[in-house]
């Protein structure tokens, strides 16, 4: 596979994650999987090969997607033992991608049931990017009738007017400020929601640029951070390892030229957050590293 | 040479001169000569005014309010995106499927609108899939020139023959829906052929088919992101049609093309119940300005005498050979509108063609479809020789594809060359049956 290719992937899973949570960009990935074995022309004995080249690259985005990297790791898994086998199949390997796909959405509701507690009648809840949290759990906690107040940080046109659009959809009572502002509502707010691509198997999250200043600042300011995840974004990988992509280029203002650069995303300490929740409900520091192994398995 | 003439040819010239190099923006050169030629009272004022076709003008103007209501509802982004969908990546469907949606919008509608929608997802989609976009962006801003060339709506050249002779919607398909389908074939063909590397199929490669499928989520996203109107589509799509049929019954309703497109333009307006102003913000007045500039540029000359001059001394004096006269036209216009705005050329070139008309009865209407294949196809010679490559060449830029002069040209002028050929070949056979 070429440079450009891999680059080209790595950019449109990009350019998705700003308008989509990791959840439903992995949906989108699995579908894309299925579509490209289903339209693939290979010799007989072939598609094990075209499926870890599909695979290797998957896994080698920037930045790493979970939780389809796990699942490729699943399905690498699956595909060699198959292969091993003689039985390896278009048909079995897309039933397999289906089976990923209802496990997705299954975790996906189990999630978002396991976070409706944490929204209580007049919070006073700060979001920041697209994630399971807004797509799915502040619509499901609206339709469930809790009464709350969401204060929006302004990132760029695209990702934020995604959320003002989810907002408004769903009759949530809203409010917008640039991340800036935010030290003017700490008497206020009662919860900061996170969601996260990935945790890394060193104690980090992975978040959307822009994430590790409100945290680092609702932490200061003593305001509970609640993080909501699957268990299938958590990683095999250390923090380094997350092929975090930094994107730089030429730029100049009113005749000053310089290097401007900006990261695909932010890295934050585990222990700054206070609650971590998965679709099996809070997990404590101790639980993930068995959680992690039998991810998996 | 008396005064009259001498200052309605420099006038004419200098505006050609400034529209042709871009000098100044085209309404205001136009209009910048006929305010000269009023105040040194070359023309006056009422004779200026008659001298304006407003046929075309109508014709533009309404055909202008129903892309515009088009354009807000969301019909052109939703048949693109569809498109990308259908191609699913296959770089020879990505080429044909654009290619036909090109060519029809284009015979429909105008060719800037069309490329205005077209090349962007094009840029998207092939560059998502590794491809190089230059080509497809080259191809369908020349197959917007071929589509447009085969309806009396579809370029302006059409519009102004079309308005100012007389000649029908349904002439304009019949004499030359032909050629010009000919011609897209034969171009698709040309094209495929000599960039055959660029089409291979990627159906083998599975990065490649994984890509697709993450890059048309991406352009749904991006360019369904905006609201679609489905009730002002189909309003729209259902006056667009109402129009299109009374095109085609001209000559039982007899309704002129330009009452038919305002009527239906203004109406469409009411029930859809647009604001005005917005459907107004899409038409392009200065283009309107241009035009009715130049119908007051050229008919200064002909008052003066100058197309008559010009006519009787350049075309007439080829001699009576109808091969060579259907000939001499359509290349003169082919390689003229290539570097030259074929839009004023036309204007021009009308009083010429009628002149010749008139000497010889023979050529029936054969002289204004050479005129009309050779202003609207040789518009694909250079970046220039139509709005529609102007326009598709800027929104490539935008996007980061740099098409340069010379490389515009190393394509479009084979392409143009060879629809000019089959183009003759076509109007040699219609001059053989006519003797």
């Amino acid at each position: 596979m070429s440079n450009l290719e891999q680059q080209t992937i790595d950019k449109l899973f990009r350019d998705l994650i700003r308008v989509y949570s990791t959840s439903a960009t992995s949906m989108i990935g699995l579908d894309s999987i299925k579509m490209a074995i289903t339209e693939l022309v290979c010799e007989e004995g072939g598609l094990a090969d075209e499926i870890n080249k599909l695979s290797d690259s998957i896994k080698n985005t920037q930045p790493r997607m979970f939780p389809l990297d796990n699942l490729m790791l699943i399905l690498d898994g699956e595909v060699q033992s198959l292969s091993d086998a003689n039985q390896l199949k278009k048909k079995t390997i897309i039933k397999l991608i289906d089976d990923f796909k209802l496990g997705l959405d299954s975790d996906l509701d189990e999630l978002t049931q396991k976070s409706l507690e944490w929204i209580d009648d007049g919070d006073f809840i700060v979001i920041h990017s697209i994630e399971e949290t807004i797509e799915n759990l502040i619509p499901e906690a609206k339709l469930k009738g809790k009464d709350f107040k969401i204060l929006v940080l302004k990132q760029d046109i695209i990702t934020t007017g995604k959320i003002l659009k989810i907002l408004g959809e769903n009759n949530i009572e809203f409010e917008v400020i640039p991340e800036y502002d935010l030290v003017h509502y700490f008497g206020e707010l009662t919860k900061l929601f996170l969601g996260t691509q990935a945790l890394t198997n060193d104690q980090h999250i992975v978040c959307d640029p822009g994430t590790s200043n409100i945290v680092s600042e609702c932490h200061i300011h003593k305001v509970p951070i609640c993080l909501f995840l699957k268990t299938l974004k958590f990683s095999h990988y250390p923090a380094s390892d997350q092929n975090i992509h930094k994107n730089s280029y030429k730029d100049e203002h009113k005749g000053v030229k310089y290097k401007y650069s900006i990261h695909s995303n932010d890295i934050i300490k585990l222990n700054l957050i206070d609650h971590i929740i998965t679709e099996k409900g809070e997990v404590s520091l101790n639980d993930i590293p068995a959680i992690r192994e039998k991810v998996i398995a | 040479m008396d005064y009259g003439t001498l200052i309605s040819i420099i006038v004419f010239l200098v505006v050609f001169v400034a529209i042709t190099f871009e000098l100044v923006n085209k309404a205001v050169a136009a209009f910048s000569g006929v305010a000269i030629l009023i105040l040194l009272k070359v023309i006056d004022e009422h004779h200026a005014i008659k001298c304006i076709d407003f046929e075309t003008i109508m014709l533009l103007f309404g055909m202008m309010i129903i892309v515009s209501v088009l354009k807000h509802s969301g019909l052109f982004t939703i048949v693109s995106v569809r498109i990308s969908e259908l191609t699913r990546g296959s770089p020879i469907k990505i080429l044909i499927l654009f290619s036909i949606v090109t060519a029809v919008m284009s015979a429909f509608l105008d060719n800037v609108t069309t490329v205005l929608i077209i090349i962007p997802i094009i840029i998207e989609l092939t560059r998502g899939l590794g491809l190089d976009p230059k080509k497809y962006v080259l191809s369908q801003a020349i197959i917007s020139n071929i589509g447009g060339t085969a309806t009396l709506i579809g370029d302006p050249p059409n519009v102004i023959i079309g308005s100012k002779v007389g000649l029908t919607f349904n002439q304009f398909m019949i004499n030359l829906g032909p050629p010009v389908i000919v011609i897209f074939i034969v171009v698709l063909i040309f094209i495929w052929g000599t960039n055959r590397n660029q089409f291979k199929p990627i159906n083998t490669n599975i990065i490649k088919l994984f890509t697709v499928n993450l890059l048309l989520e991406k352009i749904r996203y991006d360019f369904l992101n905006m609201k679609i109107d489905y009730t002002l589509m189909k309003k729209g799509v259902l006056f667009l049609g109402i129009a299109i049929i009374l095109f085609i019954t001209q000559t039982m309703t007899g309704l002129a093309p330009g009452v038919v497109a305002i009527s239906v333009g203004i109406f469409l307006v009411l029930v859809s119940g647009m604001n005005l102003e917005t459907a107004l913000e899409e038409v392009e007045w200065s283009t309107l300005m241009f035009f009715v500039g130049l119908f007051i540029l050229v008919g200064a000359l002909e008052e003066n005498g100058v197309i008559e001059w010009f006519a009787h001394n350049v075309f007439l004096n080829i001699g009576d050979n109808p091969y060579i006269s259907v000939l001499v036209v359509e290349w003169v216009a082919g390689i003229a509108s290539g570097f030259l705005d074929n839009i004023p050329f036309t204007i021009t070139m009308i009083p010429i063609v009628e002149i010749m008309n008139e000497s010889n009865p023979l050529f029936q209407d054969l002289l204004w479809w050479a005129l009309a294949l050779g202003a609207c196809l040789g518009g694909n010679l250079t970046i220039v020789g139509a709005s529609a490559n102007i326009v598709s060449i800027g929104i490539a830029k935008k996007y980061g594809v740099h098409i340069s002069f010379l490389e515009f040209m190393k394509f479009g002028a084979v392409i143009s060359f060879i629809s000019l050929i089959i183009a003759s070949i076509y109007l040699i056979v219609r001059v053989n049956i006519i003797i």
